[in-house]
């Protein structure tokens, strides 16, 4: 397993609010390897349900859009991923609504989806440093 | 300490049992409702963490089919919501969890609302106990039917009643009304001490008989004080000595083993005695037949300031018709009991 984590509390290389690592240590009481697991899960997560979003959204499909932003919510917040988590939560809110309000419902998309390529290349570039 | 987790986000409750197991306890993932429910009914799970929105049963219907059924012991439920305002929490409440916990959670927190949860179990447990105890101490006497289960409803109404009176308003609070239901089943524990030969006699006791019979109020009462002594923040084992030592005391000092006075038996002694008194004249015995409600109220009144602490006597009228509701709803049950019995009998 790659050891992007490091429980050394000095200034992180990634904003907070992207991926705040520190926070994430805390929520595993310390335990490295579940942090880590964790990580590498929600990431793959991430990935493949972009892809499924975007395709939802492109159909208007708002039902499984909502369903796949309350699940990113959730374990965006688990993982520390504050920016992400409330990305989620808007663009659930904006599916919920049917995505009557269009404009608004493909803002938090974009939003969403842009969020989602920060935080991976956030990440990526923890996995090169280690 | 076993807890059940049910999650259907992997990762949530990957973190969620790292912590959950760092604390101590044994951690069980259900990924949905119905595989939750299936574990829930194997009895092994008293704590349960789940998480409210889940694919086919929710949390919420979790939580409700839980309370729905009977069952063994009392399952706990904490609810993990990522749900926030006094609404949603009202709502999963209401369903029947006993606490929430917001995504995402810190461990600390966890940890102290499993400890909440941990320790309202272990109350239960305490009470079933010494509900058990009590009932052992009563089996012994296999005519008395279900008087512990109905003598400590009675107690909790006549001191509910008690606790808006101004004389009691101090005095009388809701632990006092938890306590009384608690410990007035212990009454008569000291009747282990009692020879089978006079507690169990069909006939009626010689007065030297009857003396002896009479010891039992001191033998529960003492034995519940020395446990008392080594216990003095368990304020319920008090009241239970107070008891177990006084119903059996008048108001007009004729009573034993003392022959207390008024006020110098303690108040929980003075609703125990009506309470007993109502149920032993509303249940039939060998030696007699079952008094109606009606026969035993004109008693109660007969005895008011004899027998009977005249404030209790008030309380008694003012929730008479909850004394019948409760003498016909056990009655009832016990009919229920031996109905499938009765039925085979008549094949």
């Amino acid at each position: 397993m790659v050891n992007r984590l490091s429980d050394d509390m000095g200034p992180s290389l990634i904003d907070p609010q992207i991926f705040d690592q520190q926070q994430l240590l805390l929520r595993c009481m310390g335990n490295l390897e579940v942090a880590e697991r964790c990580l590498t899960r929600f990431r793959q997560r991430l990935e493949a349900d972009v892809e499924q979003l975007q395709q939802s959204a492109t159909v208007g499909d708002t039902g499984e859009v909502a369903r796949l932003a309350h699940f990113m919510k959730g374990s965006a917040a688990t993982v520390a991923a504050t920016a992400l988590s409330q990305k989620a939560h808007s663009l659930e809110c904006a599916a919920r609504d049917g995505g009557t309000e269009e404009i608004e419902f493909d803002r938090a998309t974009r939003e969403f989806m842009n969020e989602a390529e920060r935080f991976i290349e956030a990440v990526a570039r923890l996995d090169e440093n280690s | 300490m076993r807890v059940l987790v049910v999650e259907d986000d992997w990762i949530t409750a990957q973190v969620l049992t790292n912590a959950l197991e760092r604390i101590g306890y044994e951690v069980t993932v259900a990924e949905d409702g119905d595989a939750a429910y299936r574990h829930v009914r194997s009895g092994k799970y008293r704590l349960v963490v789940t998480d409210w929105e889940m694919p086919g049963m929710s949390g919420i219907e979790l939580c409700r089919r839980i309370r729905s059924r009977r069952s063994a012991g009392y399952v706990y439920i904490i609810l993990l919501t990522s749900y926030r305002g006094v609404e949603n929490i009202v709502r999963g409440l209401d369903a029947g969890a006993d606490d929430y916990l917001t995504k995402p959670f810190q461990p600390e927190e966890l940890a102290m609302r499993m400890r909440v949860g941990v320790r309202i179990l272990s109350l239960e447990s305490r009470d079933l106990t010494i509900f058990a105890l009590a009932k052992l101490a009563e089996s012994r006497d296999s005519e008395t039917g279900e008087h512990l289960e109905r003598m400590r409803e009675y107690c909790r109404i006549l001191a509910d009643e008690l606790s808006i009176h101004p004389r009691y308003r101090d005095i009388v609070d809701g632990e006092f009304v938890s306590q009384i239901y608690l410990t007035s089943p212990l009454h008569d524990i000291g009747k282990v001490g009692i020879p089978d030969s006079i507690l169990l006699k069909p006939g009626k006791l010689t007065d030297e008989e009857f003396g002896v019979m009479k010891e039992h109020a001191v033998i529960g009462g003492r034995t519940l004080e020395s446990v008392a002594q080594h216990h003095p923040e368990a304020s319920y084992l008090q009241m239970a000595r107070d008891i177990a030592l006084t119903h059996h005391e008048r108001v007009d000092g004729s009573g034993y083993p003392y022959g207390l006075y008024g006020d110098e038996i303690p108040l929980c002694g003075r609703i125990a005695a009506l309470a007993d008194v109502y149920d032993a004249l509303t249940s039939k015995r060998v030696y007699k037949a079952a008094y109606d409600h009606n026969m035993a109220k004109e008693l109660i009144i007969s005895e008011r300031d004899k027998h009977f602490d005249g404030d209790v006597v008030d309380a008694f009228l003012s929730r008479e018709e909850e004394f019948l509701a409760i003498s016909n709803r056990f009655q009832g049950e016990a009919l229920d009991a031996i109905m499938p019995e009765a039925q085979l009998a008549n094949v």
